[in-house]
Formats: C-alpha cells, structure tokens, sequence
C-alpha cells in the first residue's frame, strides 16, 4: 500500500484501518500525521452528524401504532359491507385509516409532547410555515403552535389555536381534497373537516363544543390558498 | 445496537416490532432529520415508516435485513411525501429544538459545513458516520453499487474538508487531493 492508497482509504471508511493499511501507517510518519488529523475530523463528524433524538419518541412511535389495529377493524367491516351490497371495497381495505381518524389521531399524539407555547407565536413566524405549503393565515388569533407535519403521507401544516372558547386544533392540507364538509364525533371530539383550495382543512374540537361553527366560519375567513 | 439475531428468536409480532423500535428509531429519526430538515416531519416520518413496517411486518424474513428494510420504507415515504406536491421549505434545518446546549463551537460550524453538501455525498457519509453502516449496507439503502458508495463518501469528505479549510477554525486541516 503506498500513501495515495492510505489516504484514499481513510477518506472512504473513515479511520477504521484493517491490517494492510494499519501496517502503512506505522510505516509512515506523514501518513500517520493525516491520520491524527483524519481522526480528529472524525471525531467531530460524528458529533455535527448525532444530533439528539427528542425524548419519548420511542413511545410516541409505539403509541401512533396503538391507533391501527382499531383502523383495520374498521376498514375490514366498511370492505364487508361494500363488498355484499356494491361489490367493490377493496380498496377501502388496504386504504389508510379514514382522515377524520388520522387527524384526531395526530393531534391527540402530538398534544402529548408538543404543547403550546405560553405566548402566541410571531405571526412572521407562522407565516414562513404556511407560506411554505401555498397557504396564507390572517386574523386567524392567538396561534399557539405551527408546524409541518405528515397526514396520511401529504405535508400539512398542524396549528393550535387559542380562543375565548378554548384551545383547536387546526389541520391545512393543500394535498387532501375533500368533495364535501364532514363533521364526526370520534373518539371525545369533534372533527370538522371541509373543501379548502386543491385541498381540505381539519378542525379538531373537544366534543360538545358550540363554538366548532364559529371556529370553521373564522377559518374558512382566515385561510387562502396561492397554489 | 443489538444483535440482529435478537430479532429471529421473536415469534411474537409485537416483540419483534417493539425490538425493532427499540434498536433503530434513534438511528431512523437522525436520518430522517438529515433527509427533510424539520423536526416535527421528521418525526412524522419515522413514525409513518414504523406503521407500514408494522403492517407489513411478515414480508420481512431475514431479520437481518432489518435495517436496510426499514431504512427503505423511510426513503420511499419521504420520496411519497413530495410526489404530487413540492413545498417551498425555508432552506434552514430545523436542528435549535435538538441541538444541545453548550455543543462546541467547531461542531456546530461542521453542522452548517454538512448542510452545503449535496444529498447525494451527505447521504451515504451520514449513514456510514452515524449509523455505521458498511458500503455494502449503504449501497442496499439507496439502490447504488459499493463502489459508487465509496467514492461519494470520499468526496463528501473531501468537500467538507475544504470547506473547513476556507474557515480560520478548521485551518489545520489538510486538504488531501
């Protein structure tokens, strides 16, 4: 092994040596020079690359899954259904779990560990994350929370909004279209979902609330689209 | 990291999938972070990659291909993500709600030096530096040859360098050609 063939080695795998070019660098004093350097850059590679994981996201992935035997139960009696009286359904079967479910089952989740801040967010601030998905949010309040998250696969921007009434939660998702208004009471809360531009937006209420018409008619004000 | 083999003794599906959790969320969710720059869709991500490996767990018979496999589900779900819709993203990673407080100061500049790189050279070095995964493994993740593994992240490595290089900081480093 010469010292290009050391070198070359080191900036491919690191500075993991076998026998080979171990023997080299015993053998070399500039090599074992770069190879200090090397190691020191190594070192601090992996210290840029490790950056922490959040707490409780083993819990929260674990959690997430808890939903989906519930979903499958669900898809499995609408497929039976559709299958005895229209003859199709499969694709209801190996769908995804319906989206007022996966919505509520987002902010349920992400309740648990994102929380609010204790001061509205700077409107600047939320409009970077809105803007970025095509969306534009005015006088929607006291926004408490904003950010990008995954509905079934599509970018959406998930909010928290506080209100007189109490605290929403609020879904825009350019990529879910929507040919209606659906309201569901799922599990303790109500979702509200309804047709906003290419896509659709996402309420979720506590159950009971009277004030879920307010909020979606001051959404509806509030949201518009530039894509 | 655990031994693969821990997995093959699992019969039970939610003891294998809570292993698999256990053993490669971390890794999962520091590539995911890499891979589309925000915290909170990253963690969507990793969580969304978990469920279809859940579902689909019993295609999965060589638990040693665990990592791999689970590896490609993520990167098909954050290429799922962007097929019909692409979001003008600031450019800025989302890594203040991670980062640790008091990280050296030459870390940080090495972090802002990776985000230059392109995906193709920080993808490959990110998995082989942080998840230690061999050429080869690298090469069954993101569909190359070891070959083609190997001299991305040579030049990954090389462009660091010589970003480094152009800062006061890092200025003793060698730039090798």
């Amino acid at each position: 092994m010469n010292c290009v063939e050391f070198r070359r080695h080191c900036l491919e795998s690191g500075v993991t040596l076998d026998n080979e070019t171990m023997a080299h660098q015993q053998s070399c004093d500039t090599c074992q020079r770069f190879y200090q350097q090397q190691s020191q850059f190594e070192s601090l590679l992996g210290q840029a690359l490790a950056v922490p994981v959040p707490d409780g996201l083993e819990s929260r992935i674990k959690l997430r899954k808890s939903f989906a035997p519930r979903w499958q139960m669900r898809q499995l009696a609408i497929a039976a259904m559709l299958l005895l009286s229209v003859g199709v359904g499969l694709r209801a079967f190996y769908g995804p779990a319906p989206l007022d479910e996966a919505l509520l089952a987002h902010a349920l989740e992400a309740h648990s560990y994102r929380g609010a801040a204790d001061q509205p967010m700077p409107l600047a601030r939320v409009s970077q994350i809105t803007n970025g998905l095509g969306a534009q949010v005015n006088n929607l309040g006291d926004i408490r929370y904003a950010g990008h998250c995954r509905i079934h696969g599509r970018m959406a921007v998930h909010m928290l909004v506080n209100t007189d009434m109490g605290r929403y939660t609020l879904f825009l998702m350019p990529d879910q279209p929507l040919e209606q208004r659906i309201s569901e009471q799922v599990d303790g809360h109500q979702v509200v979902m309804f047709p906003s531009g290419k896509g659709s937006i996402g309420v979720v209420v506590p159950a009971g609330s009277d004030w879920v018409e307010s909020t979606e008619a001051q959404v509806r004000d509030a949201v518009t689209w530039s894509i | 990291m655990a031994d693969p083999e821990v997995f093959s003794s699992m019969g039970n599906k939610q003891e294998r999938y809570d292993a698999l959790v256990t053993v490669y969320s971390a890794d999962l969710f520091r590539y995911a972070l890499w891979l589309c720059r925000k915290r909170e869709v990253a963690e969507d991500l990793v969580q969304e990659t978990f469920l279809r490996a859940w579902k689909s767990l019993h295609s999965l018979r060589d638990d040693k291909a665990a990592k791999t496999w689970l590896f490609t589900i993520l990167r098909r779900e954050n290429a799922r993500m962007y097929e019909r819709y692409s979001p003008g993203f600031d450019d800025d990673y989302d890594f203040d709600s991670v980062a640790v407080e008091q990280e050296d100061e030459q870390v940080m500049q090495l972090r802002e030096c990776m985000k230059m790189l392109a995906d193709e050279y920080r993808e490959p070095l990110m998995l082989q530096v942080v998840n230690g995964y061999s050429s080869k493994e690298i090469a069954g993740i993101l569909d190359l040859t070891p070959g083609t593994v190997n001299t991305r992240v040579f030049r990954a490595r090389k462009q660091l360098m010589s970003l480094m290089s152009q800062d006061d900081s890092f200025g003793q480093l060698e730039v090798v050609s």
